[in-house]
């Protein structure tokens, strides 16, 4: 929603600079976005207008004067309203109005202006509306749009002698029946579509917009000026079996204010007399439905209870009649334009965020014993562990892939559960298995020089079960029954089902993968139930990280391996390394030996080097200039010698 | 050579430790959700724009099902709160991590799917006032004692009052979580859903003149990058390894 600072103070005077309301409304529940420079100019400068989020409870934040009342309550500075002024005759000009249907629309008050001429708006209105992000149209059309920005308040002008048989018919569509709207687009509609009908046609998609056949034009002379309030949940399901939303029916369908129609009418035809001439007839107001009207207990000592601080009677008072409730006999009627106020907590809503949150007490919770131990949970996290020890990287990957990755690991589309509102064909079925999410993204990583990757998640296969699955390449299996034993042993299993296979070169082809690959399949569900030893809490890093953005270029991964003397510190020489250029990624101690064939009291130590471009992909002779930066520093202060192959 | 646990994992941990700490059990629930938990049970009104702020993903279903139970993939850790009260009698504390899905377009700061922790306790005379001191606590704890914090109401269709909490990084204000009393009709809505309740005439579950609770649900993904310093979202479910072997 869009405030412009300058419209605002029309209805509410205003202390405040723009940065300053801004910070208020936020502060009150309305959350401003950006202020940005509007199209109207002052003498201080160009129009600041405000953009807020406004939370779908509160529509009647959707105007000026909603945003005006607000600001007087929050501030106590009095509205401003203008009564309209003009005068009305009787313009024996007939329109008879029918209702098939009263609870679609329970108040429709419209009036007929006669003599107007249409052409531009002046520059004033055009500057306003462009600010409230609305398109200037004509001055008629403008002027119904004006009012809706500052009342709240949809309106619609008819041209009067488009309207066959001077009857106008508010139903509910049949199927079969189509209008073309006035963004000149022939709508089929499905039945039970809010609209209005005259003696021969559909003219108006109610609440939401007009028909061409029955738009102003530079030839219309008669309009019929409508503000009705229709039922907000026909207009939703209209707007959304159509795709169709406008600022109309986004408001309706969040509730307009039942007492608005008339002054809002009222506005509009004091405007488009000034600006288009014109006769304007007697106001019709017809109410079908009137809202029930709702009464709710006022306590102080609920109220206080609930938020914890204790807040008087009378200051409880004084803010809910500065928000326009009345109070009579502890009890508390919401104006007409809260159809968001139903029950006393909503009350205790109102008087928390005008008094203002970080006013409130707070008060620690007492101690409290943890019920139960989640023991799945606990697994689960001990096996992250575990698997950690053993060199293995956690990795997270999306619940939904293709048909093709699934086709690619032998499971048909067909078995598996499909999203009916995809983001995209690639990430349409939900994943049976972790396995084929999982060597997606091994796929990304062909620079590594190893994989040890696992994840644990909910697969679909179809119903809903926890996976673990672990990917690691070479040729050495023995990693695998070391894990299966550690797992067995560390939680008491007799048995542990799992799933041991080497990707097939088909599959690693389908992948792109080109190193060979095994996957461990365990169900964790299963792993879970047949635990004997309770899993102890699990580690919580402490770990100071300062995060490196990834480049978008490949990296260039080497190895290096010296041989140096035993009791010199290998985290030490591995942090050497890392300092001696800005493009060395990583430092990876892969292996670390004594051996008599190094010679006495010399060990070998050997690295994974990674180094990585931040504006372009190293080229070969950087990678070997600082290759050889590692292998002369690491002489000079190692005493380190190279080992080659 | 090094293994390493996601910052997920690892940020998820602290965060729940902080809660467990002060009594809260750990309880989860299924990410394939139907639309009676997700919405109509945590007081969404069927057909009503409050739906809209949370964009779902719907399941193809070929058994036309009622509209409470249309499948979908959960949208927040929420519907968790009915299930565990459906076997549960209060007082109670319960944390709630789980992997959520919201339909999306991707960016640096919007991923489709993300990982939350929910929170809630239902007690008598539980109010405002503890659940603020909670969360800051929490910021305190996570962050760092002197950590700003601030509160701003909001509106979620099962809280009220509902509120957002921020923390200061950088001098910016960031959104943090949001949360709130539970409305009284979820409260209602608790141990109603179980058939032995339903079988001893019970359906009508917690009396909200009885108890009271509050309830909080926070964006993991989002907490964690502020907390390392992670400028993309996507980085997290990339598994480029580059990413993964900083943490």
């Amino acid at each position: 929603m869009r405030l412009p600072y300058g419209w605002l103070k029309e209805f509410v005077k205003i202390k405040q600079k723009p940065e300053e309301l801004a910070q208020n409304l936020t502060m009150a529940g309305f959350e401003v976005e950006e202020i940005i420079n509007g199209h109207q100019k002052f003498v201080g400068g160009p129009e600041k207008v405000l953009s807020l989020e406004i939370t779908p409870n509160r529509p009647d934040v959707l105007s000026i004067i909603g945003a005006a009342r607000e600001i007087s309550s929050l501030t106590g500075q009095k509205l401003n309203f203008k009564i309209p002024k003009f005068k009305t005759e009787n313009l024996e000009i007939p329109l008879d109005v029918q209702f098939k249907n009263k609870s679609i629309c329970p108040r429709y008050t419209y009036r007929i202006i006669t003599g107007v001429n249409l052409k531009n708006s002046p520059g004033w209105m055009k500057k306003k509306l462009t600010d409230v992000d609305i398109r200037p149209i004509n001055n008629i059309v403008d002027v119904t749009n004006y009012v809706m920005l500052e009342a709240g308040q949809p309106l619609h002008a008819f041209d009067y002698d488009k309207i066959s048989g001077h009857k106008m018919i508010i139903r509910g569509s049949k199927k079969g029946e189509s209008l073309k709207t006035l963004d000149d687009q022939n709508r089929k509609l499905p039945k039970e579509v809010v609209v209005i009908s005259d003696a021969k046609k559909i003219i108006d998609l109610a609440g939401i917009m007009g028909g061409e056949n029955s738009q102003i034009s530079n030839n219309t002379k008669t309009i019929v000026l409508q503000a009705a309030i229709f039922e907000p949940l026909a207009i939703r399901k209209t707007s959304k079996n159509l795709n169709l939303t406008t600022e109309a029916s986004y408001r309706y369908e969040r509730g307009v204010d039942f007492e608005a129609t008339n002054q809002a009418l009222d506005r509009a035809t004091e405007l488009i007399l000034y600006l288009a001439a014109g006769r304007a007839g007697k106001i019709f107001d017809i109410i079908n439905l009137p809202p029930k009207p709702i009464s709710i207990p006022v306590s102080s000592q609920k109220i206080s209870a609930l938020l914890g601080t204790k807040i008087s009677k009378t200051k409880i008072s004084q803010i809910l009649t500065s928000l326009g409730f009345e109070i009579k006999r502890n009890s508390a009627t919401p104006p007409s334009w809260r159809s968001d106020i139903k029950i006393w907590q909503d009350l205790a809503e109102e008087i928390a965020r005008i008094s203002g949150l970080n006013n409130l007490k707070t008060k620690a919770l007492e101690p409290f014993k943890v019920m139960t131990k989640n023991q799945r949970f606990a697994t689960e996290q001990i096996i992250k562990d575990i698997l950690s020890d053993f060199g293995f990287i956690e990795a997270l990957s999306y619940s939904y892939l293709s048909a093709d990755n699934l086709q690619a690991v032998g499971v048909s589309p067909k078995e598996t559960i499909e999203i009916q509102n995809p983001i995209s064909p690639e990430t349409q079925y939900l994943r049976p298995s972790i396995a084929p999410t999982l060597l997606k993204l091994i796929s990304r990583n062909p620079w590594a020089p190893e994989i040890k990757i696992f994840e644990t998640g909910s697969v679909f296969a179809p119903k809903e079960k926890r996976e673990l699955v672990i990917a690691f390449s070479g040729k050495n299996l023995d990693i695998a029954s070391e894990i299966i034993k550690k797992l067995k042993d560390h939680f008491g299993l007799e048995d542990l089902e799992y799933n041991m296979a080497p990707v097939t070169p088909e599959v690693l082809q389908k992948f792109k993968i080109k190193r060979k690959l095994n996957l461990i399949i365990i169900n964790l569900d299963e792993l879970v139930k047949n635990i004997k030893i309770v899993p102890e809490e699990c580690e919580i890093t402490q770990k100071q990280i300062k995060f490196v953005p990834v480049s978008k270029f490949p990296p260039s991964v080497f190895d290096l391996a010296f041989i140096v003397e035993f009791e010199k510190d290998t985290s030490e020489i591995a942090s050497e390394i890392q300092k001696i250029d800005k493009h060395i990624l990583f430092v990876e101690l892969f292996d670390e030996f004594a051996s008599e064939k190094f010679g006495k009291g010399k060990k070998n130590v050997a690295f994974h080097i990674w180094l990585q471009g931040w504006t372009h992909t190293l080229k070969d002779k950087e990678i070997e200039d600082i290759r050889q930066k590692i292998i002369g520093r690491l002489k000079s202060k190692f005493s380190a010698k190279l080992r080659t192959f | 050579m090094e293994g390493h646990l996601h910052p997920i994992t690892q940020f998820m941990r602290k965060a729940i430790k902080v809660f467990s700490n002060l009594g809260f059990e750990i309880v989860e629930g299924p990410e394939l959700e139907t639309a009676n938990f997700n919405f109509d049970l945590l007081n969404f009104p069927k057909e009503h724009p409050a739906r809209d702020m949370w964009d779902t993903f719907f399941i193809n279903d070929k058994k036309s099902p009622t509209d409470e139970q249309k499948l979908l993939l959960r949208t927040h850790t929420s519907p968790v709160q009915i299930r565990a009260m459906a076997v549960r009698k209060p007082p109670v504390r319960i944390i709630v991590p789980g992997r959520c899905f919201r339909h999306e377009a991707t960016d640096a700061s919007h991923e489709t799917c993300f990982y939350q922790l929910e929170g809630f306790a239902i007690d008598k005379s539980i109010n405002l006032g503890n659940l603020m001191a909670v969360l800051k606590e929490f910021a305190q704890k996570i962050y760092n004692k002197n950590v700003q914090i601030r509160f701003r109401p909001s509106y979620f269709p099962f809280t009220e009052p509902s509120i957002e909490m921020d923390i200061a990084f950088n001098n910016n204000w960031q959104e943090v979580l949001g949360a709130g009393m539970v409305h009284p009709r979820v409260i209602k809505n608790m141990l109603s859903q179980t058939k032995s309740a339903e079988a001893k005439g019970e359906g009508g579950g917690l009396n909200p003149e009885e108890w009271q609770g509050f309830a909080f649900g926070m964006g993991i993904d989002r907490l964690t990058m502020l907390y390392f310093g992670i400028s993309d979202i996507r980085l997290f479910y990339s598994g480029d390894l580059r990413f993964l072997k900083q943490f």
